[in-house]
């Protein structure tokens, strides 16, 4: 049987895994029990790493060392508008990189964000393996589609770093659509709204005959989420309490990250409820030791003015996929929601008004994501599954030209994969190196894109200007992953090109982290082990100390009798040392001789 | 061979099919120039070509007997119906029918097109996986997007939807997810791009319209060029149906004329049996009177002999003259849907039939002049489409050709830019642009062109001339300026 392949819904609020069973895919719980698992990483004050619902309990009192929307700053750059915004809002302290990238600051330790996100995929693969009940190796994880090559480069690193091969990396609304279509035969034209924690996407697809789900143009904003409407209650209550108070609340991190829990809560409740109660005692104490509260009542209709304008930012981009579709909002068949946001009615209606038409209910907004992403796994690895899924890329790519233009060449919302070629000469005799500057984005202007990195073709041979020819391929391949190589035309040799300036890790440090994170991983397997253990034989000793007196009592008058209960004193005191130093090989011995005693024990006083 | 003397021009010889000569594609388009008014530096300004090679054509032509030099007194009518302009070919002809040419091969359409032994690679692909890529593949410069599809031309989109639907699976990389497929790779890629393309072109109305409009005009130009090739061949036919007239009508009333007199097709043999009508006419009349004894034998049959041979010319060049008729009047139903080029193309071979027509002479060169601006407009059109498409060589070579027909700056500089951007010819980029300059002196346009060629091409000193007397022309371009600039510190 060919290995199993896990989905797994990397989200910037809740990460989802699933596998397919049978022709099925299944939504794989975690141990609490739950199908989804908080996106929250951090570490304690003793050094232990914690990832998920606990980590999330733990959040308010340990605010400086939990990392959460690890996503959204993801393949970005330190100078990027989006972390210096994430840098006024987090409670957690985000850092420079060595190659201008993004740092996390846990404890004493900094970590890349692939690596925080690697901790997180870490967790689905453990929730997985212990489902299956066997070791998981490979993934499908998913991005939103409106992720450029940083973003999905630094994801894929994210997986490497948690020793997990990621086979494909698919875009968030196209898994849905996969979850939503596949066995069911369906010809039809359907649009895929996401709205998550911390990104939007909108996909227009055609699904028909063949298993075929084909992306007709896909945009959004990777900064667009439930994130941002909890910032705007999170505002709204920060400046009433200033206006009230005259303090800030912001300064101070607990205080704030009890507010980012608040508004959270307060605006799903208000998605059942009409209004709801914000209630936070002893928000803050003044100077003088003396205790503030906060309490407000936000309504629905509060919220909704409140968020208006981000909702209304969702329907401008969902025209904007139509218009590249060059499809009529008639032309859409259904209408597929997807992400815990559109639970929020204003929203729900927003996208009503807009298609016309009620979207479907046949899919989970938490789970459909994972569920497509283990479809897509299947049908790659196992021959039986006839689905194709044809994707696009959600950014156009080119190259900087003369006067800082950018020159594009490969088109938005072009199926992928797809390469073009482009022939460069030199212009100085004997000049050995060129450089080509590969960027992604809609601007005419180059510095307004995104770098993707700088392109050097080294080596070249030398001779007269004009007389070198470099054929240079740029490819985008299946994960939207953007690759570029070049070959001399005159002869035909491949050409070494050193690739600058992108804000990715280096495969020395991906290695490096890579060795951490399995480190990691041995050390919480050997722990869990001894964790089990140290139970075992806790309730062991408990159960031979339990029967202790009434062995006594029917053979502690034999010379054999008191043999036998010495040693067991034994023991006990070894089982007690062992687990005093950790040491899980003598513990497991000694729980070995614990249940041996244990039974001969109980032989004992059933005897008697 | 020399340069023609003095007033000897070049000729096309009647009654060659230039299909049959083993010649390649450059003498070919050099024997379509010839026509015998042009020269060889008219030939070699018609077509594009350096005069040495022109002649070099010229010659190899003359050896094939397809060509001679002949005198050619200046108001003497054309020699032969090849002019500068392809003809066009009427779908339905006067004389006789074209009938499709049945690929020997239909089930692997482009067998024929690799080599077979690109089938012996080993990759994870069955044969009749690795074949059916092959065809795609080298099918690919020279089918539709309907014929790769294997749609029509009037599917619906959802028609053209489900083929494709149906045919990529074969063709996405993903279907051999961790399979060894070598150069198959990017074959399975070119044809799944391909097919992509096509599909999207084929489903959106707008740019399905332009497509067709785009294959439309391609398939007009395709006609011209092959009633280019066809052209002898069509006359050839005509010749023989009227001399199939002539011929039937006589056995109709008369024994066949002696094999011994075939029909003069010849100019030369015309011109001898002309001479022994004449001497035939000279004869007492021999029809109703018995001949008279004194008169041999032989000289009677004689008689007879030319009597028939009379005959028979005159239903000859009554059936010639049926035909031009006809052709006229084919001429005339063209030229009333507008058809130009079918109507250039009938009344060719009307001239041809009656060379001494002045007036269908004047009426015929009228035609062709009008065919010639129409044959521009349609490669322009083409030639547009494959610019936006990005389709660069293919809309450089199409541009060059509108060229020739409406030569002007404008399309010069277009012709530079897309071979610029294509990476083609750079020498012939900068050709056309210093052609484009010359034309239209004043224009910031094709200057640029030839300056950024210039770069390209590592002329930094003339591309630095070239911008500054841009900068010149229009001083407020921040682009020409930031081009200097760089030129200037050798960041280029
Ligand atoms: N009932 C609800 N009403 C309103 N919002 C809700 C509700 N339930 C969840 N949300 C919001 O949905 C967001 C989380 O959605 P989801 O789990 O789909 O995001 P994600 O997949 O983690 O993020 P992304 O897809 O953007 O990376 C959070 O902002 C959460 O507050
Ligand atoms: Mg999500």
């Amino acid at each position: 049987m060919t290995e199993k392949v896990i989905g797994i819904d990397l989200g910037t609020t809740n990460s989802c895994v699933a596998v397919m069973e049978g022709d099925a895919p299944v939504v794989i719980p975690n141990r609490g029990g739950y199908k989804t698992t908080p996106s929250i990483v951090a570490v304690t004050e003793a050094g232990k790493r914690l990832v998920g619902h606990i980590a999330k309990r733990q959040a308010i009192t340990n605010a400086e060392n939990t990392v959460y929307a690890a996503k959204r700053l993801i393949g970005r750059k330190w100078n990027s508008p989006q972390v210096k915004n994430a840098l006024m809002t987090s409670s957690y302290s985000i850092v420079e990189g060595p190659h201008a990238d993004v740092r996390i600051k846990l404890r004493d330790k900094t970590y890349s964000v692939p690596e925080v996100s690697s901790m997180i995929l870490q967790e689905m693969r453990v929730i997985a393996e212990d489902y299956l009940g066997h070791p998981v190796s490979k993934a499908v994880v998913t991005v939103p589609a409106y992720f450029n090559d940083n973003q999905r480069q630094a994801t894929k690193d994210a997986g490497a770093i948690a020793g997990l091969d990621v086979i494909r990396i698919i875009n968030e609304p196209t898994a849905a659509s996969l979850a939503y279509g596949f066995g069911k035969d369906l010809d039809r034209t359907v649009a895929v709204y996401d709205l998550g924690g911390g990104t939007f996407d909108i996909s227009i697809l055609e699904i028909g005959a063949h298993g075929v789900f084909k992306v007709v143009s896909t945009t959004g904003d990777t900064f667009l989420g439930g994130e941002d409407f909890d910032a705007r209650i999170i505002d709204w209550l920060v400046e009433s309490f200033k206006e009230e108070h005259e303090i800030d609340l912001r300064q101070d991190r607990m205080a704030l990250q009890r507010l980012r829990d608040a508004a959270e809560k307060a605006k799903c409740e208000l998605s059942s409820v009409k209004e709801t109660e914000i209630n936070l005692p002893f928000i803050i104490s003044t100077g003088r030791n003396e205790a503030l509260h906060l309490q407000r009542t936000l309504t629905r209709q509060v919220l909704e003015g409140l968020t208006e304008d981000l909702v209304e930012r969702t329907v401008d981009i969902c025209k904007q996929a139509l218009d590249d579709a060059k499809l009529g909002v008639d032309e859409v068949e259904d209408v597929i929601l997807v992400g815990g946001m559109t639970r929020m009615p204003s929203i729900q209606k927003a996208v009503t008004d807009f298609f016309g038409r009620e979207p479907s209910k046949s899919v989970h907004p938490d789970e459909v994501v994972a569920l497509g992403a283990a479809i897509q796994g299947a049908a790659l690895v196992e021959d039986k599954h006839e689905m194709i899924l044809l994707d696009v890329t959600p950014h156009a790519l080119g190259i900087m030209t003369f006067g800082s233009y950018f020159e594009e060449l490969i088109p938005q919302n072009t199926t992928v994969p797809t390469s073009r070629t482009k022939v460069f000469t030199t212009s100085r005799d004997d000049q050995t190196a060129v450089k080509i500057l590969v960027m992604q984005g809609e601007s005419k202007k180059a510095d307004e894109n995104e770098l993707l990195g700088e392109f050097i073709l080294t080596g070249l041979r030398r001779a007269p200007k004009g007389h070198v020819e470099i054929e240079v391929t740029f490819e985008i391949n299946t994960d939207g992953i953007v690759s570029v190589h070049a070959k001399d035309l005159e002869t035909g040799q491949a050409q070494s090109i050193q690739v600058t300036a992108t804000s990715g890790l280096t495969q020395d440090e991906i290695k490096s982290m890579m060795e951490n994170a399995k480190d990691y991983m041995v050390e919480r397997r050997h722990d869990e082990e001894f964790e089990g253990l140290k139970q075992q034989a806790e309730s062991l000793v408990a159960e031979v100390e339990r029967l202790f007196p009434d062995v006594e009592r029917v053979v502690g008058g034999a010379d054999f009798g008191r043999d036998a209960m010495s040693k067991a004193k034994r023991i006990v005191e070894a089982t007690q040392a062992a687990i005093a130093k950790n040491d899980t090989a003598g513990l497991k011995e000694q729980v070995e001789q614990l249940q041996r005693t244990e039974r001969m024990f109980k032989g004992v006083v059933a005897r008697s | 061979m020399p340069p023609s003397e003095e007033g000897q021009l070049p000729c096309p010889v009647a009654g060659v099919d230039m299909r049959s000569l083993p010649i390649g594609p450059e003498e070919a388009f050099v024997l379509t120039r010839v026509d015998g008014r042009s020269s060889e530096a008219d030939i070699a300004a018609a077509t594009g070509l350096d005069p040495g090679r022109v002649l070099q054509s010229l010659r190899r032509l003359v050896e094939l007997g397809a060509v001679r030099y002949d005198k050619v007194a200046p108001s003497s009518p054309p020699k032969h119906e090849r002019s500068s302009v392809p003809p066009g070919v009427r779908i339905s002809h006067p004389v006789i029918e074209t009938k499709p040419v049945q690929h020997p091969d239909a089930e692997h359409p482009a067998a024929a097109l690799y080599d077979p032994a690109e089938l012996d690679e080993d990759v994870d692909l069955d044969l009749p996986r690795r074949r059916k890529v092959l065809d795609y593949f080298y099918r690919l410069d020279t089918a539709t997007h309907y014929e790769l599809l294997e749609v029509s031309t009037q599917s619906e989109k959802k028609e053209i939807k489900d083929a494709y639907f149906k045919i990529v699976g074969v063709f996405h990389p993903d279907k051999y997810y961790g399979k060894n497929l070598g150069t198959f790779k990017t074959k399975l890629e070119r044809v799944f791009q391909r097919l992509t393309e096509a599909q999207e072109v084929l489903s959106r109305k707008a740019t399905r319209d332009e497509y067709d409009a785009y294959l439309e005009s391609q398939k007009r130009t395709k006609r011209l060029e092959q009633a280019f090739r066809g052209q002898s061949t069509e006359l050839e036919a005509v010749r023989r149906r009227i001399e199939q007239e002539a011929r039937i009508s006589d056995r109709a009333s008369h024994a066949p004329p002696s094999q011994s007199t075939p029909p003069a097709s010849d100019p030369e043999e015309r011109r001898r049996s002309l001479a022994r009508k004449l001497r035939g006419s000279l004869a007492p009349p021999a029809r109703n009177s018995a001949p008279p004894p004194e008169v041999s034998r032989a000289a009677i049959q004689e008689h007879v002999a030319d009597e028939l041979k009379r005959r028979y010319e005159s239903r000859l060049s009554q059936a010639r003259e049926s035909q031009v008729k006809k052709y006229i009047e084919a001429a005339d139903a063209s030229m009333a849907t507008r058809d130009v080029i079918s109507a250039a193309n009938a009344l060719r071979i009307a001239v041809t039939l009656a060379p001494d027509d002045a007036a269908l002479k004047a009426r015929f060169d009228d035609a062709q002049e009008k065919a010639s601006a129409l044959l521009a407009d349609t490669y322009l059109e083409q030639a547009k489409y494959e610019e936006t498409n990005k389709h660069w060589a293919e809309a450089a070579a199409t541009y060059e050709k509108v060229s020739r027909g409406k030569p002007s700056a404008n399309v010069f500089d277009k012709v530079a830019s897309c071979l610029y951007e294509g990476n083609g010819d750079l020498r012939k980029a900068g050709d056309m642009a210093r052609k484009a300059v010359a034309l239209a002196p004043k224009s910031v346009e094709p200057r640029l062109t030839l300056a950024k060629i210039y770069v390209k091409a590592g002329m930094k000193e003339s591309a630095l001339a070239e911008f500054e007397r841009i900068s010149q022309m229009a001083p407020g371009d921040d682009t020409v300026k930031d081009w200097i600039k760089r030129l200037k510190r050798g960041e280029v």
